[in-house]
Parts: structure tokens; C-alpha cells; sequence
């Protein structure tokens, strides 16, 4: 039997999985408390930190984490601090801190106690506003392997999480928002109603529970040629929230009002999730396995921009079956089906509930008879319908059919193929969204090697692509995109220390309507580039490189004249695109670099038509170092910093000089202690 | 044996190609009869173009071709981080590519019985990076006015966007990159506008 992760690996998993919400589970790294245990402890206590600045974010990142093992002991523990700034938006930022912990215990060969623990924080400000989350968790794990009978293989895990949220948010309307205030007397009868005018609002939950869980897997290999598993898993949890959603508003008489409404309220959230996979290979050449999935789960949360308890549910089933076969060496041919259902129901933002059914079905056949032979195709078709949603309701089907190919004629020599067809389909309940894409590409091309240092390659393709929305009121942008393209690159290797590579494209770009009352929209542009880099190492210390980059793109209208048959181009634009830049790299020391790059971007368009033409120069002086050195004590530190400066030659005082004057920096310290 | 299998089975594929085609299973289908000229969309030669077209198409039924073919197929959006964190277990912003975004804009269009989108100004200058490829990032301040039963009773939308223009091997500019933050007026961001509109992908 094979796991594509070790079972208790998958267990675990599973249940910090279910612990998460919706489409966390993916960003989840599972923990094996085996490997834990058998790790060794080379360094007890390591501190990174970090600063990186680019051109619109600051990020300070510390890092501090301690790791023992003893035995049947190991402990694991870190903690971290981000700080984020962006320098353009003054006051804007944010910071987020976590601290975890972990704790594995191996009582006899078969079982382990874990205990882990993470407290995180995570604030957002601007200059009126504050929204800060603290969540606290707290997480004791007891897992137990036994055999009961040959040939099967049982864990079983229950678990058992503490959990507190809090969170509070400050911020201002923008505009004031008219709230109804009901009076009452001392009765508790309402006696009438208040209107206040809400300018800010101050909200602060906080969330409490414990959530119990509990999962067993199954494994069993009854023949060679047969291997089951299966695992099922379930949590609970019923969580008490009270909040305090706070008011400031103006009376109509221009006095300050609070108002407060205070909650407590329980919600409880359960989960349940199974997975069973057989794998067959019992005919020769041929494997075949099917799984399926399910998951049913129902949480509560509050909802922070509507201020109130949001509940959803989610019911999502998976199905896959895959085979495949090979008949001959090297000849391949496969096919995968797979169907799925996910349900899922909010009750309070009741427009984003939605009903989703997919049906997809691939075929493959790949034949690679020597190394310098290969040949594949793949079809690929797919079908998803989406029902009870707000909007969007409808069916979306994709067809792809792939082929490529590729021989080595000699050992110089190489030829490659490949093309795609493709169509995507919407169509919608309501129709006026609905559109057809479709798409075909063919591109040919080889590539002829002289040595290792002097190689070609050259490529034409075609692309076509036919945008056809069905309904009328949207139908007149229907158009068809044609895209010839000639793609090379030269590689040449003049000295040991001296090298040439040049790129060159060729391309035109045909966009016709298919509505006549559209013709006069139809447009031509073409493209010639030619990107040309030179780079000398002068010294085992130095290096230069210089790069050239030269485009002509002019575009403009390709329509028929009055009467005519044939599309004529006018040139309604003609651009020339110039870099030309140099950077000289020095190494002074093992480990530190220099270097300084200079620049200067050319724009140059004409517009016939008009018999005018504007040309902008834009120069660039960009200067910084690099440092990767290991530093006395165990320590290291890695980054680099640069200073980028640049303007744009005014054409007239009037305009400006988009004048650039920005340091980046990223630093990398690091130190075991 | 094995050159016979192969034979064969390259015969069987020449043999289904014209079936599959035949079927027209990649056939677009026709558009229904009617409708006019469309809308104008300029060519990308320039972020100016591009920039045009998105004031011009967003949220606009017509439009909605023109606003997607402005995405880069490398798009991505990332919300400010007070909007990410409001989200809270609604994980609504993961993953936000320019198949998303242009399926938001869709379905915002589709509900939109009114709107106006506005970049007011530049509130930092922009930084060009000279490639290849070439790439412009600039720093807008904006505000969107869109009338949508789905996102009552908010109609004002306002915020800045830092926008990244990266110009293709074909020459045209597109967006790569679009980061929303709220400004300093306590509205509703567009990032927040475009959360309603993702349902069901």
C-alpha cells in the first residue's frame, strides 16, 4: 500500500483541517510527530530578522524559535513579529504577531500525545481606522496505530481544541447613516422613535469554546494487486460569542449620541469528512484506482462589515476514477473522470449561497518510443453548472484538445510541434452574459545547436480566437483576433568569458468584427523586437553586460473602403521603443558585490494622420550591493539594497518629470544562539 | 507487434479526428439576431489606453469584453488588509486571477442598473521600470458610484488602487497587478464592492 502522505500525517491533517475554516485547509502544514521525535536537536534557539522595502511596502519580519528533544520528548516552539508599512499612503500599515508551540510525547511505540498551542494577532490601520483579531488556540492530540489482523493497519486520533477570538474594529462611516432608535419606559413598553444620524461605529466580539474531534483511518492490502484505505473524521464545537456594537451618532438637535447593543449568543459548528481510495492493479500494464471524498461541515462567525452573526453551511462530495495503460513501451493511454457537488448556504449574506456541479473527463495518449522521439495528444472536457445563486446562475462547459510532438533529427538538429483547440462556453440562465471563446494555436518550430556555447531557435505560430457573445445588446463587439508570430533566439559564445544572445519577434495582429456595422472598428498591429544582451567577464572580480532592446509597433484601422473588397491598413500610430542600458558588477570580497546600471528608454511615436510625433527620453541610474556572508558566532546575513533614481526629460516645463528617487532593501539576518 | 499497435492506433486517431470536429464540439455558437455596433475599446499600445478603457467599460454590460481583455493572464488582486480581515472565515478573497476578476465584473455588470467610475487623481508618482518587460506601477485615488440591488444600500464606493501596467511580448499593455486600500473616508472600497459579486468560483 502507498500513501501519498504517511497516515498519521494525513490524520493529522485531517483534524487541523476541520479546525479551519473553508479554504484554509490548504495553506495548513501538516505535522508527523514521528519525524519530530526522531530529529535531531543541532541548534536549540535560531533569531532571523528581516527588512524588506520595495517600492510601496515596507515589512520588518522577526523570527525567534527553539527546538529540544530528549528522548520521547520534543519540543517545538516560535514566535514572529511583521510589521508592514506602505510609504506612499503615510499611516496606513499593519502588524501581525504569532506564537506557537508544540509539544509530542511518545508513550509506548504506538502512541503519542500532542499538545499545541498558537496565539496570533493581527491588526490593520489607517489614519481613522483600527481592525485588529486575536486568536488563541489551544490543542491537546492523542493518536493511537495498532494491526488488529494482517494485512490492516488502524489509527485511531482524538483531539480536543480550546479556542477565544477576539476582535474589535474601529472605523467612520463616511457618510452618516440614519439608525431608528426605539424608545422604551420603565415598563419596557416602546413609547416612540429616535432618529440618530450614525457617523462611527466601535465593535468588539469576543468568541469562546472547546472543540472535540476525532478521526480513525483504515488501511488494507487484501492482495498484492488490491490496496483500500479510508479514513473518516468528525469535530464539534459550540462556541459562545458576546459582542458590543457601539454607535456614535449626531441627534437631530446636533447632540452626540452612543448607542450600544450588546449580544451573547452560542453557535455551534460541526464538521464531518470522509475519504476512500482503492487502487487496482491486478492486469498487467494497467493501473486503475477510483476515490471519492465527502465533507459536511456548519460554522458560525461574525460577520465584521454587517455586524452580525453569519452562519454557513457546506456539503461537498468528490468522486474520481482514473486508469491507465501501456501496451507497448513507451506508448501510453489514459483516461480520468471526475465528479463533484458542493453546496454551500449562508444565511445572512444569502446571495453568495450557491450550488455547484462539475463534470470533467480527460483522455491522454503519449508515445515517447526513444529519447529523441515524443508525441502526445490529450482531450479534455469539462461541464459546470452553477444553480441558486443570487447572480451567475448557469453552465459552463471547456473543451481542449492538445497535441505535440517533437523529434531530434540529429544530435544539431530538433523539431517540435504542438497545437491546441479549445472552446469555452457560458451560458448563463439569464442569457445576456452568455459568451462563446473559442481558440486554436498551431506553432512549429526547431532549434539548431552547433556547440554548447553558439545554439538557434526558431518558431512560427498562429493563433486565432473568435469572441462570439450570443445576446444582441452585447454582440456587436463579436470579433475574430488572427496572431502570426515568428519567435528566435541566437545564443552566441564568442570567448570563454565573452557571449551574445539575441531574441527577435515578428508578430501581427489582425482584430476583425464579424459585424459589418463594426467594420470601421477593425484594427491591424505589428510588432518587430530585437533584445540583444553582451556580457564579458573582464576579471574573476568584474563583469560587465549591455543590453539593447529595440521595438517598432505600429498599429491603426484595416477596414474595407467604400465599395471596396480588400481591407486596407492605415497607420494611425507608429512607435519606437529604445533601451539601451550597461551594468558593471564588482566583487570586491567573497560574498559582497557592487553594481551600477545605467539607462536610457526611448519613446518615439509618430501619428501620420495627424503629422505629429512625440519622443520621450527617460534616464535611469540604478546603484546597490548584494551581501551573502557567513558572520563569526553562527550567524549569517543575507540582502541586498539599492537605490533606484529617475526622470523623464520634460518635453515642455509644463509637463512633469515623473521624477523617481526610491531605496529598496531586503536584509536577512540570522543567528543560532 | 509494436509497430502494428502503433499503426493501428495512429489510424484510429486519424479516423475519430474528423468525427470529433465534426461534431462542432469547438464550434462557437451564433449570436442571436440584432443588437448594434458595440462599444469602442481602444488597443493597449499605452497604460493611458488602458486606463481609458477601464473608466469606460467597468461595470458596463457591453463592456464587459473590453474590461477583461485589459487583464494580464498573470492578474491578481489583493484586497486591503482591513477588508481581508473583516472577510474573517469567508476566505472570498483567495486566489483572485483574472478568471475571477473578469467573472466579478461580469456578474456586477449584469446587476448594475446604474454606474460611474472615477479615478480623481495620482496620489504619489508613478515608478517606471524599464524591463524588459516595461512595467509602470501607479497610484490612484478613485471613487465608483454603482447602483446594484446586490450591494444596496452602499452606492458610494471610494479607495485608491495601485495599479501595475506590464507591456506583453505583443507590445500591448495590460494589468498585472492591482492592490486596493481604503483611504481616509471610511467608505467601502472597491475591493469590497467586488467580494459581493464572487459567487459560486
Amino acid at each position: 500500500m502507498r500513501w501519498a502522505v504517511p497516515p498519521a500525517t494525513a490524520a493529522l491533517f485531517l483534524v487541523q483541517s476541520l479546525t479551519a475554516g473553508p479554504g484554509v485547509a490548504q495553506e495548513l502544514v501538516p505535522v508527523n510527530p514521528d519525524s519530530v521525535l526522531e530529529q535531531a536537536s543541532l541548534s536549540p534557539i535560531g533569531y532571523d530578522t528581516s527588512y524588506n522595502r520595495d517600492l510601496s511596502t515596507g515589512t520588518w519580519t522577526q523570527v525567534l524559535s527553539y527546538g529540544l528533544n530528549r528522548g520521547r520528548l520534543a519540543l517545538n516552539a516560535n514566535g514572529s513579529s511583521t510589521t508592514v508599512d506602505f510609504p506612499r499612503s503615510p499611516g496606513l500599515g499593519g502588524r501581525n504577531g504569532s506564537f506557537g508551540g508544540s509539544l509530542f510525547y511518545r508513550a509506548t511505540g504506538n502512541w503519542i500525545w500532542t499538545l499545541n498551542g498558537t496565539f496570533n494577532r493581527v491588526v490593520s490601520t489607517d489614519v481613522v481606522s483600527e481592525t485588529s483579531q486575536r486568536q488563541n488556540r489551544l490543542k491537546i492530540n492523542s493518536q493511537y496505530t495498532l494491526t488488529p489482523v494482517r494485512a490492516v493497519s488502524l489509527t485511531g486520533i482524538v483531539s480536543s481544541e480550546f479556542q477565544q477570538d477576539h476582535g474589535l474594529t474601529v472605523r467612520p462611516l463616511g457618510q452618516e447613516r440614519l439608525r431608528l432608535l426605539t424608545r422604551y419606559n420603565a415598563a419596557g413598553d416602546s413609547v416612540g422613535v429616535d432618529s440618530i444620524f450614525v457617523h462611527d461605529q466601535r465593535d468588539s466580539t469576543y468568541m469562546s469554546g472547546r472543540q472535540d474531534g476525532a478521526t480513525v483511518l483504515v488501511a488494507w492490502n487484501p492482495k498484492s494487486w488490491l490496496q483500500m484505505t479510508g479514513d473518516a473524521s468528525g469535530t464539534r464545537v459550540n462556541p459562545v460569542t458576546t459582542s458590543q456594537l457601539r454607535d456614535f451618532a449626531r441627534a437631530l438637535d446636533g447632540s452626540a449620541v452612543e448607542a450600544v447593543d450588546r449580544s451573547r449568543f452560542e453557535s455551534p459548528n460541526t464538521s464531518e469528512s470522509y475519504q476512500t481510495k482503492v487502487t487496482f492493479t491486478g492486469i498487467r500494464r494497467m493501473t486503475a484506482w477510483a476515490n471519492a471524498r465527502g465533507l459536511h461541515n456548519t460554522q458560525q462567525y461574525f460577520d465584521k462589515s454587517l455586524r452580525n452573526q453569519e452562519q454557513l453551511s457546506l456539503d461537498q462530495r468528490f468522486g474520481i476514477l482514473h486508469t491507465e495503460f501501456l501496451p507497448i513501451l513507451g506508448l501510453q493511454v489514459g483516461a480520468e473522470a471526475s465528479t463533484s457537488r458542493s453546496l454551500s448556504g449562508y444565511a445572512l449574506r444569502a446571495n453568495r449561497s450557491s450550488l455547484v456541479t462539475s463534470r470533467s473527463v480527460t483522455t491522454f495518449l503519449s508515445y515517447m518510443p526513444s529519447p529523441r522521439s515524443r508525441a502526445g495528444v490529450t482531450l479534455n472536457l469539462d461541464n459546470q453548472k452553477n444553480e441558486r445563486q443570487a447572480n451567475g446562475n448557469g453552465t459552463n462547459i471547456s473543451r481542449l484538445l492538445q497535441v505535440s510532438g517533437g523529434h531530434r533529427v540529429s544530435s544539431r538538429l530538433s523539431l517540435d510541434a504542438a497545437g491546441t483547440v479549445s472552446l469555452t462556453s457560458f451560458q448563463y440562465v439569464d442569457s445576456i452574459l452568455d459568451q462563446d471563446n473559442a481558440r486554436t494555436y498551431v506553432n512549429v518550430g526547431g532549434g539548431y545547436t552547433v556547440s554548447d556555447r553558439c545554439s538557434t531557435l526558431v518558431h512560427f505560430s498562429a493563433t486565432r480566437g473568435h469572441t462570439v457573445a450570443i445576446d444582441p445588446s452585447r454582440s456587436g463587439n463579436n470579433n475574430v483576433q488572427s496572431t502570426y508570430q515568428m519567435d528566435a533566439i541566437l545564443r552566441v559564445g564568442v570567448s570563454r568569458t565573452l557571449s551574445i544572445i539575441q531574441n527577435y519577434l515578428l508578430n501581427a495582429i489582425y482584430q476583425i468584427y464579424d459585424d459589418t456595422q463594426s467594420e470601421s472598428r477593425s484594427v491591424l498591429s505589428r510588432i518587430r523586437r530585437i533584445d540583444t544582451t553582451v556580457a564579458d567577464s573582464l576579471f574573476t572580480f568584474a563583469s560587465i553586460r549591455v543590453n539593447h532592446n529595440f521595438l517598432f509597433l505600429d498599429s491603426g484601422s484595416f477596414t474595407k473602403p467604400p465599395g471596396g473588397e480588400r481591407r486596407e491598413y492605415n497607420v494611425g500610430s507608429e512607435t519606437y521603443q529604445q533601451t539601451f542600458g550597461a551594468t558593471l558588477g564588482i566583487q570586491p570580497a567573497g560574498g559582497v558585490g557592487l553594481f551600477v546600471t545605467q539607462s536610457l528608454a526611448n519613446t518615439k511615436t509618430n501619428f501620420p494622420s495627424a503629422k505629429t510625433k512625440t519622443v520621450d527620453n527617460r534616464w535611469n541610474l540604478t546603484f546597490g550591493a548584494t551581501v551573502q556572508r557567513s558572520l563569526p558566532g553562527g550567524a549569517s546575513i543575507t540582502g541586498s539594497a539599492q537605490h533606484i533614481g529617475s526622470y523623464t526629460e520634460a518635453r515642455s516645463p509644463l509637463l512633469p518629470r515623473n521624477e523617481q528617487d526610491d531605496w529598496l532593501a531586503g536584509v536577512t539576518f540570522h543567528k543560532d544562539l | 507487434m509494436r509497430r502494428g499497435i502503433v499503426v493501428r492506433l495512429a489510424v484510429l486517431a486519424l479516423a475519430a479526428a474528423p468525427g470529433v470536429f465534426g461534431c462542432g464540439i469547438f464550434s462557437p455558437r451564433a449570436p442571436r439576431p440584432g443588437g448594434g455596433a458595440g462599444v469602442v475599446c481602444v488597443t493597449p499600445n499605452a497604460p493611458d489606453n488602458v486606463v481609458s478603457n477601464v473608466l469606460a467599460h467597468y461595470a458596463s454590460l457591453q463592456g464587459v469584453t473590453c474590461y477583461a481583455s485589459m487583464l494580464d493572464g498573470s492578474f491578481t488582486f489583493h484586497p486591503d488588509a482591513a477588508d481581508s480581515i473583516d472577510a474573517g472565515a469567508d476566505t472570498v478573497y483567495v486566489h483572485w486571477t483574472r478568471d475571477i476578476e473578469s467573472r466579478v465584473a461580469g456578474n456586477l455588470a449584469a446587476n448594475a442598473t446604474f454606474h460611474l467610475v472615477v479615478f480623481d487623481s495620482a496620489y504619489a508618482n508613478p515608478v517606471f521600470s524599464p524591463g524588459p518587460p516595461r512595467s509602470e506601477l501607479r497610484f490612484y485615488a478613485y471613487h465608483l458610484i454603482i447602483h446594484a440591488p446586490q450591494a444596496a444600500p452602499d452606492t458610494l464606493f471610494q479607495g485608491r488602487a495601485n495599479i501595475t501596467f506590464t507591456q506583453g511580448s505583443d507590445a500591448q499593455w495590460r494589468i498585472t497587478s492591482w492592490q486596493d486600500q481604503r483611504d481616509t473616508s471610511g467608505a467601502r472600497t472597491w475591493g469590497y464592492l467586488r467580494r459581493l459579486y464572487r459567487v459560486g468560483f
